[in-house]
């Protein structure tokens, strides 16, 4: 059993409230997780990762144990808590800041772009899921 | 229904108009850029909910906008994506952003057109249970060289043609506008007559930023633009156009739309300029031209005539098929303003909502 935490955007859109806890088969990695996750929830399927190459959203980050997950292989095996069931393995919406194309801008009112000023994702030790 | 930066909003009143119920936020914290009915069945109802974390959802309504359900949200285009160009004037990979517009058929209710970032046209014949490019456009000659405005490269504006079910207008910024004769399968750029001094060659093939285009059912071959600068017209369904500012006190904007039984009543909201995004002096006028353009007249009354500095989008105005017909405008500020007279009056229907994008009526007898 997998447990896993969500942004309350993604709760919401998901229909559910607190923890999930998964089933996933096989050795847990975040791509068997996510796998498991959006067969359960589909309307999750483009909110985490792209459709397509399945890379992680770029504002999207991965948790555990109090480790930034995000930029590990998808398919390295997640920490024996977290496959465990101890901990759970969290989905969080990252600080993020500045201009750029990830960042909506009313169309048609926006300051002309600046490529100066784009900003890459913060990782955000200071994210706080939220619950 | 208000499409805004956090959350989507279903405003309703009876025939009279001067009471609304404001119902909302559905989609709170999500940027609703546009929420549009079906003509055929006014219970369904297509709406875009966007997000820079969480990325593109379809949101689908069968009961007038009290329950909601996300259908399918996969935007992929058809074989190579390419190039378009980038504000230094190199190749950029185009990529899918976000769905800025979507058009109902005028004649079936699964069928719904998706306007998308970078530039795009989509199309569902399921309810928008599954997306498929409508590539012909993307596959334009001048494709490469379509180049994002300020906000974007997003397909804004999609025009259904209700005389001929294979004509389809649609506008870029900043590429141009387009027509479609075949149901999507080609299209021609129709730029002839636009003249626009902040591009290079002001009577480029392409890069000239149309910010709205707006059709009258009863004389479908007119166009009316609201470009970047310049309110155009054309009687010939874009083969050529001519300018119709006349005596506008400003002639960048982003709204335009046509009065529901007048074919030559046109609206316009006058924004200072492209640097500046408010009223002239802050005092919110919209202007009618029942003349098909060129002569015009503020309307004022009820709209705030002081320290007005906001802002009204593209796809934030819209009218009712009530008579006499009814003209709504959202403003960046938060402000919606109807008026139930054809623009003689005007009243806030709210006042403090998040950013206003998108602005639609329904007409339910």
């Amino acid at each position: 059993m997998i447990l896993v935490e969500m942004p309350a955007h993604l709760r919401q859109l998901a229909k559910v409230t607190g923890t999930i806890h998964l089933d996933v088969v096989g050795l847990a990695t975040q791509t068997s997780v996510l796998d498991a996750l959006e067969a359960r929830y589909p309307m999750l399927r483009g909110t985490i990762r792209d459709h397509v190459t399945k890379r992680r959203r770029p504002f999207i980050r991965f948790f555990a144990c109090e480790e930034d997950l995000s930029h590990n292989s998808p398919e390295d095996p997640l920490p024996d808590a977290v496959a465990e069931g101890r901990e759970p393995f969290w989905i969080v919406g990252a600080i993020a800041g500045g201009l750029r194309d990830d960042i909506p801008v009313p169309y048609g009112s926006s300051p002309a772009r600046d490529k100066s000023r784009l900003h890459a994702a913060r990782p955000s030790s200071n994210a706080r899921p939220d619950r | 229904m208000v499409g805004t930066k956090k959350g989507a909003f279903i405003l309703t009143s009876d025939a009279k108009r001067e009471v609304w119920d404001v119902a909302g936020p559905h989609f709170a914290g999500w940027e609703m850029y546009h929420l549009k009915g079906s003509p055929v069945d006014p219970n369904r109802i297509y709406a875009s909910q966007s997000s820079g974390w969480f990325g593109q959802l379809i949101q689908r309504s069968d009961d007038g906008g009290k329950t909601w359900n996300p259908v399918d949200n996969q935007f992929v285009y058809d074989g190579e994506t390419g190039t378009h160009q980038w504000y230094d004037g190199t190749p950029y990979p185009r990529e899918f952003k976000r769905v800025w517009h979507l058009e109902p058929s005028l004649t079936d209710t699964d069928t719904v057109s998706a306007g998308v970032e970078d530039a795009a046209l989509f199309r569902s014949t399921d309810g928008g249970k599954s997306w498929h490019e409508l590539s012909g456009l993307r596959r334009h000659g001048t494709s490469n060289l379509w180049q994002p405005g300020a906000g974007g490269m997003g397909l804004h504006t999609i025009v259904l043609d209700p005389g001929n079910p294979d004509r389809i207008y649609i506008a870029i910024s900043a590429a141009g506008a387009f027509r479609s004769d075949d149901a999507g399968e080609t299209w021609i750029l129709i730029k002839k007559g636009l003249r626009s001094q902040y591009i290079p060659n002001p009577e480029a093939e392409v890069g000239h930023c149309v910010h709205r285009i707006a059709l009258h059912p009863a004389r479908p071959d007119v166009l009316y633009m609201q470009k970047h600068w310049d309110v155009m017209r054309t009687n010939d369904r874009g083969d050529l156009w001519y300018e119709v500012s006349g005596n506008l006190p400003t002639d960048f904007g982003f709204v335009i739309d046509g009065h529901a039984h007048e074919p030559e009543t046109i609206y316009v909201v006058p924004i200072k300029s492209d640097s500046e995004h408010f009223p002239i002096d802050g005092q919110l006028k919209v202007y009618r031209s029942k003349t098909g353009g060129n002569h015009w007249e503020a309307l004022t009354n009820g709209l705030p005539q002081e320290n007005c500095f906001v802002n009204v989008l593209r796809d934030a105005m819209c009218v009712d098929q009530c008579t006499p017909c009814g003209v709504y405008f959202g403003m960046t500020g938060g402000q919606v303003y109807a008026s139930s007279d054809s623009g003689d009056n005007w009243t806030a229907m709210v006042r403090d909502l998040p950013a206003v994008l998108s602005v639609e009526v329904q007409t339910i007898p």
